[in-house]
């Protein structure tokens, strides 16, 4: 049985009227500035922060991919994600405050332009152009999930052309609206409807087809007992968990969120509530997987276990669930335009243009960003599908140069260059030719030579100093503060 | 070697908590647990060891700001 397209269509209509008066509420707050466009001013609460960091975070993935691998694969897809979240929480530990200082001192917009003030201009535009080579395709991926999964619910009724223009339309009004103003807010009632909306879906499943979660846990145990055990080889759960374990610090659209929090304690809620929502996601997400595995099993697609299940609970239920996935899409997608198009603006066209005329520029490039997104989008491209799993990978080589402008005076600016330049280029090669050296992933050679060449170019070259002063500005900025 | 040594003793730390971190995170599972095919194996493993350094991430946390 699929679903009736003509509910799918007034669903998302419904959420498009929704997220367009939230957006419209929020271009009322929005001032002047780009720092007001970018950031909100740098002045969201805790819950509003640490929702649109969810949002931005988790994204079709979790209720499409992670299902689909735990579907497949099995119990080493929880630890995949997991230790993601362990990861994740210990790095916002560590740089969090770092992170949020820098912003209060040097008034830095984006990441890249953070790596500008520590390492200089070069280092900035190649983090910068990393950025945008890598997560084009990435966003690209966010419309393909939900023109496949209303493909899938509607047994084709619905083009997946449709669900790629739909994501498209609906994060340019996130975005363009009223910047991370409007971007914040819609990403915090996208973060509850979607795990609201999955939450009351395993619930279903658990007492509809299993009897209740003892149930299921005995089913499963007796009938899939296989799916419990470790399927993955050791190569793949490194190669796959690696690049999401430094995610925090490596993507820019989830480390400037880093930049938004009014204060400290806003900053302290957005932790604390973030690894909660990731935790229970995480949970339900693999828990789903495993209850589609016993009742669908033998799909020749694992990614399609969601849109299957999604077919045997009622409309109402599907259409709900459908609207948490859409909105995990949407929002992630909306984030890192927004995210690409400071970074293009602040860091590759102009650092000295009018403010006001930066917020043109951000806009006029979210146009483009998501025109080309619908041209990647439109191929259905095998390619597309390796430069998204790429692109985690390619983001990684950044990670020793962002850790170590906090902690490492000596590092230089060639070796931040380098470091990230180099390895980028050597991770996507072995994407495109398809290559594992002694049987490791892309991601693994990537982060050994991103940090080779970041110490031994630092030891080898001089560094100017600015390294001290702005590790000791950015400590005072933390005692001051309280961290 | 000025460099060397305050590159690691700022490094140290954090990097011992990851690599001890991806121990428990990986290593031990495959080394002690790809056989359990049980809730109470590996799923359960990889879920306690989130929750107890969630925790361990709130009680620091909570003291930011004091």
């Amino acid at each position: 049985m699929s679903l009736e397209p003509i509910y799918l269509y007034l669903a998302m209509l419904f959420w498009f009227v929704v997220i367009i008066v939230l957006s419209e509420y929020s271009r009322r707050e929005l001032g002047s500035g780009v720092d007001e466009f970018v950031l909100a001013g740098r002045d969201l609460g805790g819950f509003v922060s640490a929702m649109t960091y969810s949002a931005t975070t988790f994204s079709s993935f979790m209720m499409v991919g992670l299902v689909g691998l735990t579907y497949s694969g099995g119990v080493a897809a929880v630890g995949f994600e997991m230790t993601y979240i362990v990861f994740t929480v210990l790095l916002l530990i560590v740089f969090a405050p770092r992170f949020w200082s820098a912003s209060r001192v040097y008034g830095v917009i984006t990441p890249p332009e953070l790596l500008s003030e520590r390492y200089g201009f070069n280092a900035g535009v190649v983090s910068a152009v990393i950025c945008l080579v890598m997560l084009i395709p990435y966003m690209a991926i966010q419309m393909m999930g939900v023109g496949f999964l209303l493909e899938g619910m509607t047994g084709g009724s619905i083009p997946y052309m449709h669900g790629v223009y739909l994501v498209g339309l609906l994060s340019i009004a996130v975005t363009v609206w009223a910047g991370m103003r409007s971007v914040a807010l819609t990403d915090a009632l996208q973060a509850i409807v979607m795990l609201v909306s999955a939450l009351i879906l395993l619930l279903y499943v658990f007492y509809v087809f299993f009897g209740s979660p003892g149930g299921f846990i005995n089913t499963i145990s007796v009938e899939n007992p296989g799916l419990l055990g470790i399927t993955w080889d050791f190569n793949m759960f490194v190669g796959l968990t690696l690049p999401w374990a430094f995610f925090a610090l490596t993507n820019p659209q989830v480390s400037q969120r880093m930049f938004v929090s009014r204060d400290v304690v806003s900053l302290k809620r957005m932790v604390i509530y973030f690894a909660l929502f990731g935790f229970i996601y995480t949970i339900i997400s693999t828990l789903l997987g495993l209850s589609a595995a016993n009742l669908i099993p033998g799909l020749e697609d694992p990614d399609n276990a969601m849109p299957v299940l999604l077919t045997m609970v009622p409309e109402v239920l599907g259409l709900v669930v459908f609207l948490g996935i859409f909105a995990a899409s949407v929002s992630t997608l909306g984030s890192v335009l927004l995210t690409l198009s400071s970074i293009g603006g602040r860091d590759l066209v102009s650092q000295d243009i009018s403010s006001r005329k930066e917020v043109l520029l951000n806009r006029g490039i979210i146009l483009l960003l998501v025109a080309a997104c619908i041209v990647f989008a439109s191929m259905r491209l095998d390619l597309i599908a390796v430069l998204a799993s790429a692109a985690s990978a390619g983001l990684l080589v950044m990670a020793p140069t962002i850790v170590g402008a906090f902690f490492w005076k000596k590092a230089t600016s060639q070796a931040a260059t380098i470091s990230m330049a180099i390895p980028g280029i050597i991770v996507i090669t072995l994407y495109a030719l398809n290559l594992e050296p002694l049987g490791w992933w892309p991601a693994v050679w990537g982060l050994i030579t991103a940090t080779a060449l970041y110490i031994i170019i630092s030891l080898t070259t001089e560094s100017n100093g600015d390294g001290e002063q702005f590790i000791n500005e950015i400590q005072r900025e933390m005692d001051k503060n309280g961290f | 070697m000025g460099g060397v040594g305050s590159w690691l003793s700022g490094f140290l730390w954090g990097a011992l908590v990851l690599v001890f971190v991806g121990v428990l995170a990986a290593v031990v599972p495959y080394l002690f647990l790809v056989d359990f095919e049980s809730f109470w194996g590996p799923y359960l493993y990889w879920t306690l060891i989130t929750g107890f350094f969630m925790l361990l991430g709130f009680l620091v946390v909570r003291r930011w700001g004091d």
